[in-house]
């Protein structure tokens, strides 16, 4: 069977085209809508900072002399105490979390998050009504693969044949190629970081579901730096270079074993 | 510990995109070939799919020994497994679609 040249002219070409069109105007309004990622505030650093500190000083003890290390433990176990470190002071005796919904940088993230989804689903929907509604009612194209009689109902959607294989298909189906295929194209003209991803997007919508209402938790740090400090106080501190030139001596033979210092 | 952190360090993650990235292109590109070649031979059914795999496998041999030079692990995070495995979806959607066009062109239109 045959197809008349006019559909592949007026219909393949021009699904094609204006899919890669779109993706590509999508990718560039993603960059103008975006804003430049909102500045983070000093004492937020600091915070964190911090908490890496501890958690360096508990992995390197190690490399540190015994009193070297006694010093630093004393010094951050105190300030995580009295928590010198975080970011709000009354949150201490609170113990409760910031509430994420009051804090505004966190409203202007959550913001161009779901403007970006917009962006995802926007485009899609129109294309597909359009060209639900433009090129209805006829054979587009034939798959070359075989596909299982569930699908004729979805990609055979307009006509009313029923004996018709399941290769040939209906324009929508060839919305759905191209979106997935198209993929690799984007990534050829835009670079690896594209926005022109219409199927990211649709994982995107199934997780969000799953995920809840608080994408970003608020950690509380008061109590991470709590149990820093009880981490810290309970290493058992072994400075690798002790007794290091007695090692070095015992590996070239001129003394016989490592005598155990007194200063231990 | 040291070990994990080595590890942690070990690579600098541009260039680790980067060579992703490549990849990629590499990838897209051959399956447009590919696709091309499978549409104007008119292959059908699971002969266009055999013909992809044997195609994909000697792509992936190629990366591996010339672009790689046999040390896909120096390149890659998770050396073979990321050349061969895990684009293959995606590279085959990307066929299909090629394979569909170009079959459709040469065979059902007038």
């Amino acid at each position: 069977m045959f197809l008349d040249p006019a559909i592949r002219d007026w219909v393949l070409f021009p699904i094609t085209i204006i899919m890669v069109l779109v993706g590509v105007f999508r990718h560039q309004l993603t960059i103008l809508m975006t804003g430049d990622p909102p500045k983070p505030e000093l004492k937020d650093i600091r915070q964190g900072k911090a908490l890496i500190r501890g958690q360096l000083l508990a992995q390197n003890n190690a490399y540190l002399p015994t009193s070297a290390f006694i010093e630093r433990k004393k010094y951050l176990c105190q300030a995580f105490e009295d928590g010198v470190y975080l970011k709000n002071k009354v949150s201490k005796d609170d113990g409760g979390l910031v509430n994420p919904m009051a804090d505004p940088k966190n409203m202007e993230v959550m913001m161009d998050g779901m403007k970006k989804q917009m962006m995802g689903i926007v485009p899609q929907t129109l294309i597909m009504g359009w060209i639900q509604f433009f090129f209805s009612g006829f054979i587009l194209i034939k798959l070359p693969f075989p596909l299982g009689l569930r699908f004729k109902q979805m990609l055979q959607s307009g006509i009313m044949t029923p004996n018709m294989d399941v290769k040939w298909v209906s324009s929508l189906s060839w919305y759905f190629l191209n979106l997935f295929g198209l993929r690799g194209v984007f990534s050829l003209i835009l670079g690896g970081e594209n926005a022109a991803d219409g199927t990211r997007d649709m994982t995107a919508m199934s997780t969000m579901g799953a995920m809840g209402q608080q994408p970003g938790q608020p950690q509380d740090f008061n109590k991470q730096f709590l149990g820093m400090k009880d981490t810290l106080s309970i290493i058992y501190h072994e400075w690798d270079l002790d007794n290091i030139e007695q090692r070095v001596l015992v590996k070239y033979g001129k003394q016989t074993r490592v005598f155990k210092s007194a200063r231990k | 510990m040291a070990d994990a952190q080595a590890e942690m360090f070990k690579y600098f993650e541009p260039t680790v995109q980067w060579n992703n990235l490549q990849l990629s292109n590499i990838h897209t590109l051959a399956s447009w070939g590919i696709g091309t070649a499978a549409g104007v031979l008119g292959l059908t059914g699971w002969n266009g799919f055999i013909f992809f795999l044997l195609n994909w496998v000697f792509l992936s041999t190629l990366v591996f020994f010339v672009k790689c030079q046999g040390k896909p692990a120096v390149f890659f995070k998770s050396s073979a497994m990321d050349i061969a495995v895990t684009p293959i979806m995606n590279t085959m959607l990307s066929y299909v679609l090629v394979w569909t066009l170009m079959h459709a062109l040469v065979y059902i239109y007038d």
